[in-house]
């Protein structure tokens, strides 16, 4: 391991202690370093800046006392991103979120946009109208790289069951941009 | 589609998905979070994967119930009563005015004797209003008289997938008696610990039908602090909101006697239903307030159905109390409340579900009341 890299790792794991006993500078230390990650994956997952926010609070406000079941010879980053990945499908599950709002509030955005907006508008409202399952087991596997029988184990459902709901995802994303 | 085209369009898709943008991180995040912590709030996080569930997909849960009875016991608010209350009035038939659009809007088949049944319960003295008959099946009015000013703590519990356990902290409920613009009304205020941080916090209704008079909510993790107030009349609502974001609006609405959401359902709705062996019927709840409460009331309305099954005894920690066990279900899941045969107080309250791959099952139990002396 690069001597940085090391030096990194050892900070982190001071920092993971000292939050996991309850210091709040330690707590801020990882909100810093991995904060926008966490936002960044429940934002993906969910299509939605309110539930991204609202995860983002879970994961951190819930975190010194989870850290007693993290590992600590283990990879964090990789550990806090799974539990990233289980709070937003808890959070979406329990609040059986409406995608007509986030449609809407894509939709709303300004109207005059390059062709360049126009697409990423496309992908985006496509996302949004994805089945939340579909759209997570989509995400999971082709932007976040899990494998499917991560997915599968995170989602609890079986290996052969994540494949088919990433393939249908593929297959409807394809037909809601017109095969572009 | 050969595999290699399969992986070139996989590969286009995730780069243009790389290029959307995520919003950015709220700049309060941080101190939010401290915030929360330093009031001693907790959250229990699923650090495991969850087990392999025994079908795919499933019906979905009594989601709103489940939410909403765990929205009730992560409430904290202190009710700011009156404060910046816009400065119009509330028409003294507004109670009446519900009444009548609820019989406006309820179908014909609605009103023959059977069906009626349903009908009354669901909107807690409708039928009577619209001029209906008291037969065998005489119409259940809504007594308030049933409900006993005091304090009510509840205490709550959440399990998922069987595994991952939740204990939150005590809630609190506090049911007064009032005068709402000269309209005999009845107060209730929610305090507890703060988890969503975004939640109603009181709620006032008139005292001879649980219509909705006046809403105000608190939201303490925003910074400005957020207040949301809202009046009702007996065609549209309106709400203004002040804080992080300044508005106002009036929303049309038909507000119907019976109305309620549903943590407010528990004590201002609920220890009025006359519970008899063999009761049932239905009541409208709104879902679970979430961040984007403005839209709040342009929502579905839920229905809960309901019929006493039993008569129990139950021990909680405030006591045993002698029961009517009434269940809550519809073809997505069920409930479970004990409600005592003397208080009229929701003493338990087991909702379970499953919603796609996940079971829920949330206790909720009273923990303490204190009656008002007077």
């Amino acid at each position: 391991m690069p001597l940085k890299e090391e030096a990194t790792s050892l900070d982190e794991a001071a920092l993971i202690a000292h939050a996991a006993s309850g210091s709040h500078d330690a707590l801020a230390a990882l909100f810093a370093l991995h904060g926008p990650h966490v936002h960044r994956i429940a934002y993906r997952l969910t299509m939605s800046a309110d539930d991204a926010d609202d995860v983002v609070q879970d994961v951190f406000i819930g975190l010194p006392e989870a850290l007693n079941a993290f590992s600590r010879t283990g990879d964090f980053s990789a550990w806090l991103r799974r539990v990233a990945v289980r709070t937003t499908l808890m959070r979406m599950r329990a609040s059986r979120r409406r995608t007509a709002t986030a449609i809407r509030a894509v939709g709303e955005k300004d109207t005059v946009m390059s062709n360049f907006m126009l697409d990423r508008m496309a992908i985006a409202t496509a996302l949004v109208a994805l089945p939340d399952d579909l759209r997570i087991a989509f995400m999971l596997r082709d932007i976040e790289g899990y494998s499917h029988a991560e997915i599968a184990a995170m989602l609890g459902i079986r290996t052969g069951t994540a494949e088919v709901r990433v393939h249908r995802a593929r297959r409807k994303l394809r037909a809601l941009l017109g095969e572009r | 589609m050969n595999t290699s085209e399969e992986e070139l369009r996989v590969r286009a898709l995730r780069d243009a998905i790389e290029t959307l943008e995520t919003p950015p991180l709220r700049d309060d995040s941080l101190s939010r979070i401290s915030a929360r912590r330093a009031r001693g709030e907790r959250i229990a996080l699923v650090v495991a994967d969850a087990a392999v569930a025994g079908r795919a997909g499933g019906r979905g849960v009594v989601a709103v119930l489940v939410a909403a009875v765990a929205a009730l016991v992560i409430a904290a608010i202190v009710m700011r009563r009156g404060a910046g209350a816009p400065a119009t009035s509330i028409s003294d038939g507004v109670a009446l005015a519900a009444v009548d659009s609820a019989c406006a809007n309820a179908p014909t088949t609605m009103r023959d004797s059977s069906a009626l049944r349903h009908l009354m319960i669901s909107a807690f003295g409708v039928p009577a209003a619209c001029g209906a008959e008291p037969g065998q099946d005489a119409p259940i009015a809504f007594d308030a008289s049933q409900i006993r000013p005091g304090t009510f703590s509840y205490s709550s519990l959440s399990i998922t997938d069987g595994v991952f356990t939740s204990r939150h902290g005590s809630s609190a409920i506090t049911v007064s008696r009032m005068t709402w613009k000269g309209v005999p009304a009845l107060l209730a205020v929610r305090d507890g610990p703060l988890i969503t941080g975004v939640h109603l916090d009181s709620l006032v209704v008139s005292a001879d039908g649980p219509t909705a008079l006046y809403w105000a909510s608190t939201y303490y993790t925003q910074h400005p602090r957020g207040v949301i107030h809202a009046e009702f009349d007996s065609t549209s609502i309106r709400i203004a909101r002040t804080g992080r974001i300044d508005t106002a609006a009036t929303i049309p609405f038909r507000m119907k006697s019976g109305q309620l959401p549903f943590g407010f359902a528990l004590p201002l709705a609920i220890p009025a239903l006359p519970l008899t062996p063999g009761w049932h019927g239905t009541v409208e709840i709104a879902p679970p307030i979430d961040p984007r409460a403005y839209k709040y009331f342009l929502r579905p309305w839920e229905t809960m159905r309901l019929r006493v099954v039993g008569r129990e005894t139950v021990r909680v920690a405030a006591g045993v109390f002698d029961c009517w066990k009434v269940q809550i279900g519809d073809p997505d899941g069920e409930a479970t409340m004990w409600v005592s045969t003397s208080n009229h107080l929701v003493i338990r309250s087991i909702a379970v579900g499953r919603n796609g791959d996940t079971s829920f099952e949330d206790r909720h139990e009273l923990e303490s009341a204190i009656f008002d002396s007077h």
